[in-house]
């Protein structure tokens, strides 16, 4: 009889005891799905008396079943009188016909059923009440969406939908239904003639309650004061892309991705986060589930959510290793109490080059050599009886006509992924295991370069003893890369080898033996029997935290992660002979003896945190705040061994090796951090936000005088739509927050130096270096090669940030956009000293850079019925400028750190035009410039030569007075937009990126003829200047000299680009066809990257990789066709 | 409950803070000795000894050659540049010299400062190795000065921060007078020879040696000849049986006893350090990269002790008559027909035995050594390396006796003082081994010949590719034969004339290869010190007018 009890309780206690009971009814529904919609329908009573009053009728159903009424002092159920049905019926049925003949209204949450009266009693109303119903769906998976509320607007009357996502309510036409669910944006239908509703929910647009990982925490993203950006799996999805860096690019603002390569396995691009802030490491810091890790070889589809902490606010928490941001990953999880759910996601596919440059064929090669000559006044290479015996092909051996970049590169290469996943969860228990194999193929011939990775992760979260959380999450990745042995770079290796070697060379003598270029390998020779280059990694990951509340505010947090990698690097070269196609003489061979060298890195990552979390709220005081203790230390060792002479080049083992000459090396470093983190959030009533962080840095890398740095910040938001004033502008703007920030972040990473000399820089060492053998015996010496920096500290980045976030259209429509100016000073950098020093200058804190930036993303979700379409548009603009050198002189290359201009400028003459005879005189009979040139050039100079401007006016080019920078290789005006419309089953998104304005620069055999031997005519060099040709893109040929490709802004080219960077169509089965397979997804899609760029770049190479001599392994289209299934 | 939580929470925060140690964030160095520990006992002296021996130039001495009149690589380079007057203070070989010569110098300074704090009974091995590591920094002022001229003079071990990265530069002379008392003070500490498995160390005869060519270039001819006069009377000393054999690894001083000629050199060693010069000599499938000069050919005597132009015996009606009735070192220098060779096809369709040379190939049909002037090397060529890359284990001398008795000469002759006796106990000794008319001062006077220029003469087709005619031009101030054009043959020797009907020639027919080179007298007898140089330090003064 407890309900008869409660209805004399104090209805304010009625009302607070419904809330807080409704919300955990949600909660309880969200977790365990569990719905009791059914059990009113299901629920049978038996009543006696066809008249009762209405107390009867309760007490009958109170005794007969688990439901308890409850109802307020106003409802006097005795006074009620109402007519039943007697006999067995359907509780439903019966609430149904009181409700229908009373002003009385009933709604059931769980087990207690609510009466209400009704607010229109009026009696034809009540007869044009009809029942409704309907189906409730995920909009985007198409699954039912069981305990989705469906409430009548304006009315209490509502109920929840059961297991198969079905509700029935009784409602008059007109009246407008309100169906949400958490996590998903409310839908409000308004009802009409039809009786049958199916309602499908779209996911929460506002993304009011969404919440975002932030350093050390989560937070709710209304409450964020810094600059994070954010990216869900979603995002992620089957894309053909091996690795993270480059899933990011175009996915957050502020964060550039420069990929240029596809080489398997090896192809991740280069992450900046708001610019270049430090000349040594830029590099963001990787965190994967709290542990630094490496995210290119973490299996994409593992990802959950990727938080990009831009600002030094959110940054702050991670201190010294916080100043080029943060990257925060978290790995999907299972989740408790839910039923074990099956993932297969599957795809197939082939990549080809984006472009590729295009060789001039043996003819006209010859010719344009014979050209060069004569232009340098020397004889020509080749006769023309040389060029008959190429255009008759009599000398199939000697003058073929070989098109060595066709030869070394296929056609396509197939790339195939599969990933597993089994997750669930228990009671106290929740448990996810998947497994992802990758195989990527190169795109070279001979097998040469190829790449897998198999990734295992488990994860496991339980209570023990009610009180203590553990979770486990142990990755293990597997890891296998094939190179040729002829190391790719973008100096050397078999595509630079292509590219090196003349037409006339034939990839096989007519004997079938391999040809031979004659001071160039054969690249195919060497990609196919050359040996190769094999990096093998084995990497284990395990992360153990437990987590304890102490008190419903204050819990206690210990993690204890490290990550193990193994690796090996065995490098086999092999010996390819090279025998002249007649005499069987060996002509020659890439080495005197086949070698091996392997190679073996062992490298292991700790970290320990301690972590105390505290919140509480007094009255509309919020606060919350942690502090923690941090430890981090890495220790890595290599041992490599060679011996050379293997009889046979089958079994690559060293043991096999018989040269009695054997070496053998091995070197290490480690370094330590230790650390206490603290942060304080206070915010009042949701409205006014305040955030305080602080790191207190130790590192092992400095010396003990300069080793602890404290590094702090803070925020501020202003949530002004939840402002009186702003109440009538709520129409128009939904939600809006001003955020500002400021904080420091501090850098340890020091150039690179001989050895590992950057992780002790402080102490002057002596190394072991090589010198001349003594006695013909191999010598070893030790000396200093680096200079100490004993005074060195750390370097600071402080940075301010503006932020506005916008919500419009009930937060369809979401607007960010910062603003930033990012300082760093005290920057540590190797200023070039004059050489006198005699050794490697270590760095010092010298200088500061500044980059300043905005970013801005736009994002409209919306969904009509079944049609669901959204657009995201994001676009950020980072201007570098190096603001001080520390007072010394800049070094000047082909780039350069100067004050005033962006850090890494290219740095050269202006030239922007080729001289023509008008810019000679005729002077006993030799033509004389009659403007200004090189004085060392002044005889070599002629028509058709680059001019260079004279910038200083004296007469004269010099390298002194007449470079300037002329550009910044770093992208400006970065975008993306992004568009995905589904309807039904069909699902279509593509996403387009850029750049709005960089700079490349191509140089040696990339862009260039004749400078060399080895330096072969492209299709662009048939337009040089030539007397019947003046107004040629290309200087005229001249062999063997190098003053017309001087870094100029002739060479220079227009980087930017615009690219469609994927673009993927779907279908998803409908779930009813599938059902009795126990299959509760079923997608098939076809999906590719690269598949459309537009650039003025130089057509042979790819906009993104922009400093190039055209030895890079090249860009990949990908196409490919996958199937995403899941099973219950 | 409550003790449980308090249970666990201590716990978690005990595992944390175990590992907490105060010498947590001191991280010694794993791969190498920190200089604080260094520099106690004979061993470590002798590890940073042997790291200065890295900065003696190996390849490097003959590449320098380039830079002379003796020979030309086909192709543009650094080297080529410099001996054509075309180049400017830009040029990267530049900023590579300087800067390699001052690393070799830090670490001799380095070494220098701190081998006294080390624990050693032998006093007189502590010597030893100071002057070892002495001669080295010597060694590389002298081609500092040359060069460039004035240039800091470092003989502190420099840090980041030391005022003296900025100085200026130093008097060319007073470093030189430096130069020349270190050699003298040091020779007092080095032995005159070492044991097998010390071959390849300073000894004293490198030290007087070395300063006699130094004050040679100098114009101290009393020092020049003094210290030379020293080397000659130790005893130790003697001319090798072969000149040819000389330069191929099987009469390396470091493996044959015999070579007692050989004073200095930068030892290679099969598998451990190895170059490349025999495969560039005659590399088989492309164009040799050194490649014999007319001017070098022309200047070889006849056998009869006179000049081609004057003598009878010179006889250019082919190719092949070139060689015959010369000095004897011609035919062991250049490569003469008939001689074993590795350039594979040679110019002549009718010879089929590959290993034998008959005629200069022209066509780049990479088949065989090409040569831009008709000439091939055949010194400094070991057959054995020449078909791989990088094989050749022969050792590059740096010095060696026969230079000595040429400096001794020289001294003498600019001081006025040469007699007949002094060329009979140097140039002639050279002649004698190899079976060439003696220098006979009174029959050059009858055949009108100069006797400067015969000893200049005598230097250069005995030096030729030991790296030391562009010094030799520089201190006789004779740039003029720089600016000269490169020749080769006669066309008209050529066997295949279709190959070579564009190339151009002079008025009696000899290939013209280069044309148009330039020596400013102004400045050309000084590099200009490298504008990243004075980009970084601006107290560096410039050479004249550059």
């Amino acid at each position: 009889m407890e309900s008869l009890l409660l209805k004399k309780v104090n209805p304010w206690l009625m009302k607070l005891f419904y809330s807080v009971f409704l919300s955990c009814l949600l909660a309880t529904s969200l977790l365990a799905g569990s719905v009791t919609g059914q059990d009113l329908k299901s629920t049978v009573v038996k009543l006696n008396s066809k008249y009762a009053n209405l107390e009867q009728v309760l007490q009958a159903v109170e005794n007969q079943t688990d439901f308890l009424f409850t109802y307020n002092e106003t409802i006097k159920p005795r006074e009620v009188e109402v007519v039943v049905a007697a006999g067995e019926n359907s509780l439903l049925k019966v609430l149904e016909n009181i409700s229908r003949n009373s002003n009385l209204s009933f709604k059931q949450v769980n087990s207690m059923i609510a009466i209400k009266e009704k607010q229109t009693p009026q009696k034809q109303v009540v007869k044009q009440f009809q029942q409704y119903t309907g189906t409730v769906y995920d909009g985007e998976s198409d699954e039912v969406l069981p305990g989705a509320t469906v409430q009548i607007k304006g009315s209490t009357t509502g109920t929840i939908t059961d297991a198969d996502g079905a509700f029935l309510i009784d409602a008059e036409a007109g009246q407008t239904l309100v169906v949400s669910f958490i996590g998903y944006e409310a839908q409000e239908i308004v009802l009409g003639e039809n009786t049958t509703i199916t309602i499908y929910l779209g996911g929460d647009t506002k993304a009011l309650d969404e919440v975002v990982v932030v350093g050390f925490g989560e937070q709710k993203k209304v409450n964020v004061t810094g600059a994070v950006g954010m990216v869900t799996s979603t995002e992620l999805e089957n894309r053909p892309t091996t690795n993270t860096s480059n899933l990011l690019q175009g996915l957050v603002p502020g964060l550039v991705v420069q990929n240029y390569t596809a080489m398997p396995g090896q192809d991740n691009g280069s992450i900046r986060i708001r610019g270049v802030s430090s000349i040594n490491n830029s590099n963001p810091l990787v965190i994967i589930d709290g542990i630094e890790g490496n995210m290119n070889i973490l299996n994409p589809d593992d990802i959950e959510s990727v938080s990009v902490l831009k600002d030094a606010a959110s940054a702050s928490v991670y201190g010294s290793r916080g100043a080029n941001g943060v990257i925060l990953i978290t790995t999907k999880s299972g989740k408790r109490k839910g039923a074990p759910q099956v993932s297969i996601n599957s795809y197939f596919g082939i990549q080809k080059p984006i472009q590729l440059p295009e060789m001039l064929g043996s003819v006209e090669y010859m010719q344009l050599q014979n050209e060069a000559m004569r232009n340098v006044g020397q004889s020509e290479t080749y006769t023309e009886e040389d060029i008959q015996k190429v255009i008759d092909g009599t000398d199939p051996n000697f003058s073929a006509n070989t098109n060595w970049i066709d030869e070394i590169f296929r056609d396509r290469a197939p790339q195939y992924q599969t990933n597993v996943s089994v997750s669930g969860g228990a009671e106290n228990l929740s448990y996810l295991m998947s497994y992802g194999h990758l195989n990527q193929d190169g795109m070279v011939v001979g097998d040469a370069y190829s790449s897998k990775r198999d990734n295992l992760r488990f994860k496991l979260n339980t209570t023990i003893l009610d009180v203590l959380d553990i979770n486990a999450n142990l990755g293990y990745i597997d890891r296998t890369y094939h190179s040729p042995q002829w190391a790719t770079d973008r100096d050397g290796g078999v595509i630079r080898g292509a590219l090196n070697i003349s037409p006339l060379v034939p990839v096989r003598y007519t004997n079938g033996e391999w040809g031979y270029g004659g001071g160039a390998n054969n690249p195919v020779a060497i990609a196919t029997d050359g040996g190769s280059n094999v990096f093998s990694s084995q990497e284990f990951t395990a992360n153990i935290t437990a987590q304890i509340n102490l008190h419903k505010n204050l819990s206690v947090k210990g993690q204890f992660g490290q990550v193990m990698s193994n690796s090996k690097r065995e490098t086999f070269v092999k010996k390819v002979v090279h025998r002249h196609p007649e005499s069987g003489d060996v002509l020659w061979f890439n080495v005197e003896e086949n070698s091996l060298e392997v190679r073996d890195y062992v490298d292991r990552y700790q970290n320990i945190l301690a972590q105390m979390d505290y919140k509480n709220t007094w009255g509309n005081h919020n606060f919350s705040g942690l502090v923690a203790f941090q430890q981090e230390w890495q220790r890595y060792e290599s041992f490599s061994g060679t011996r050379k002479n293997f009889l046979s080049e089958d079994v690559p083992a060293l043991d096999l090796g018989t040269n009695p000459v054997q070496s053998n090396s091995g070197d290490g470093y480690h370094w330590a951090l230790r650390s206490g983190i603290a942060r304080l959030n206070y915010d009042y009533k949701g409205k006014y936000l305040l955030e305080l962080n602080g790191r207190y840095d130790g590192s092992s890398r400095l010396s003990e005088d300069n080793r602890y740095k404290f590094f702090p910040s803070l925020s501020a938001g202003w949530r002004f739509t939840d402002e009186v004033f702003f109440e009538g502008l709520k129409k128009v703007i939904y939600d809006g927050k001003a955020r500002v920030s400021y904080g420091e972040l501090g850098n340890q990473y020091l150039s690179n130096m001989t050895g590992y000399a950057e992780y002790y820089a402080y102490l002057p060492v002596l190394t072991d270096v090589g010198t001349m053998p003594i006695g013909n015996q191999r010598t070893n010496g030790f000396a200093q090669t680096v200079s100490a920096g004993k005074s060195l500290s750390w370097e600071t980045v402080q940075m301010l940030n503006v932020g506005l976030d916008l919500y419009f259209f009930e937060g369809r429509l979401a607007f960010t956009g910062d603003w930033f100016n990012k300082q760093t000073k005290d920057i540590l950098l190797r200023v070039p000293q004059p050489t006198v020093l005699g050794i490697t200058p270590s760095d010092i804190n010298a200088g500061a850079v500044e980059n300043k930036g905005w970013e801005i993303t736009l994002d409209w979700q919306d969904q009509i019925k079944e049609f669901r379409y959204g657009v995201n548009f994001q676009l950020s603009d980072v201007q570098n400028k190096v603001l001080d050198m520390g007072d010394t002189p800049p070094a000047y290359g082909t780039n350069v750190n100067l004050v005033g201009y962006a850090s890494g400028s290219y740095y050269g003459f202006v030239a922007n035009r080729l001289a023509q005879e008008s810019d000679f005189d005729m002077i006993d009979g030799k033509l004389v410039p009659n403007i200004p040139v090189t004085s060392s050039e002044l005889s070599k100079f002629g028509p058709g030569d680059l001019v260079y401007e004279d910038l200083n006016g004296d007469g004269e080019i010099t390298a002194e007075g007449d470079r300037k920078v002329l550009g910044n290789a770093f992208p400006r005006y970065t975008y993306s937009f992004r568009g995905n419309v589904g309807w039904k089953g069909f699902d279509v998104s593509f996403f387009f990126q850029g750049v709005g304005k960089a700079v490349g620069y191509l140089y040696d055999n990339a862009r260039h003829a004749f400078k060399t031997y080895s330096m072969y005519p492209q299709t662009t060099h048939r337009d040089r200047w030539t007397p019947e040709n003046t107004d040629a893109s290309y200087p005229r040929l001249i062999f063997g000299e190098t003053y017309n490709s001087r870094v100029s802004s002739y060479w220079l080219e227009d980087a930017s680009y615009l690219r469609l960077k994927n673009l993927q169509i779907g279908y998803t089965l409908p779930s009813h066809l599938l059902e009795r397979l126990r299959v509760n997804k079923l997608r098939v899609y076809f999906s590719g990257d690269n598949l459309f760029t537009k650039t003025n770049f130089y057509y042979a190479y790819d906009p993104e990789s922009p400093l190039s001599a055209g030895g890079y392994y090249p860009q990949a289209k990908t196409f490919i066709m996958g199937v995403n299934i899941g099973l219950k | 409950m409550k003790n449980i939580k308090i249970i666990i929470a201590f716990l978690l925060v005990t595992v944390v803070f175990q590992s907490c140690n105060d010498d947590f964030l001191d991280r010694k160095p794993l791969d190498a000795i920190s200089d604080v520990n260094f520099w106690q006992n004979e061993e470590q002296l002798l590890l940073a000894v042997n790291a200065t021996y890295a900065h003696l130039k190996g390849k490097n001495t003959v590449d320098m050659e380039n830079m002379g009149d003796n020979t030309v690589w086909p192709t543009q380079t650094a080297y080529r540049q410099i001996s054509s007057g075309h180049y400017n203070n830009d040029l990267g070989t530049l900023n590579t010299e300087w800067t390699e010569a001052y690393a070799g110098i830090r670490r001799c300074n380095h070494f220098l400062e701190n081998y006294e704090k080390a624990d050693m009974v032998n006093e007189e091995l502590k010597n030893r190795y100071a002057a070892e590591v002495r001669f080295i920094r010597a060694y590389l002022y002298s081609y500092l000065t040359f060069l460039f001229g004035d240039v800091p003079h470092i003989t502190t071990a420099l840090n980041v921060g030391d005022e003296e990265i900025y100085g200026p530069r130093d008097s060319r002379e007073e470093i030189a007078n430096w130069i020349l008392e270190e050699l003298t003070q040091i020779s007092e500490d080095l032995p005159e020879s070492y044991s097998a498995s010390d071959y390849g160390r300073i000894t004293k005869g490198a030290a007087l040696g070395w300063k006699s060519r130094v004050a040679l270039f100098y114009g101290k001819y009393d020092i020049a000849e003094a210290a030379a006069k020293e080397v000659m009377d130790m005893g130790v000393y003697e001319l090798y049986s072969d000149y040819y054999e000389l330069f191929v690894s099987e009469s390396d001083a470091s493996q044959n006893a015999a070579n007692k000629e050989t004073m200095l050199s930068r030892v290679f060693t099969t598998d451990i350090s190895m170059h490349n010069l025999s495969r560039e000599i005659q590399v088989p499938d492309q164009s040799a990269r050194w490649n014999p000069t007319k001017s070098l050919v022309d200047s070889y005597l006849c056998i009869d002790g006179k000049t081609i132009d004057d003598s009878p015996l010179y006889n250019e009606s082919s190719y092949d008559s070139l060689f015959e009735h010369r000095d004897p070192r011609m035919k062991m220098t250049i490569l003469s027909p008939g001689s074993k060779w590795g350039g594979r096809e040679d110019g002549n369709p009718e010879n089929t035995d590959k290993t034998i040379f008959t005629a200069p190939k022209f066509n780049q049909n990479r088949q065989g050594s090409v040569t831009p002037t008709g000439y091939y090397f055949s010194k400094y060529c070991d057959l054995d390396a020449v078909p791989t890359y990088n094989r050749d284990e022969n050792d590059i001398i740096i010095m060696r006796f026969a230079e000595i008795l040429l400096n001794y000469a020289e001294a003498k002759l600019e001081q006025g003082t040469l007699t007949q006796a002094d060329l009979d106990l140097t140039i002639n000794k050279l002649r004698e081994r190899v079976g060439m008319h003696p220098m006979v001062i009174s029959e050059l006077a009858t055949w009108g010949m100069d006797l400067r220029e015969e000893v200049r003469r005598e230097r250069r087709v005995e030096l030729v590719l030991e790296g030391q005619r562009y010094y030799d031009i520089l201190r006789w101030k004779r740039g003029d034969l720089l600016a000269r054009d490169v020749k080769g043959i006669k066309k008209e020797f050529i066997i295949r004339q279709d190959d070579v009907k564009s190339i151009p020639t002079d008025e009696d027919g000899y290939i013209i290869f280069l044309t148009g080179n330039t020596f400013d007298e102004s400045k050309h007898y000084l590099w200009p010190i490298p504008l990243a140089q004075r980009d970084l330090n601006p107290n560096l003064t410039q050479n004249p007018n550059w």
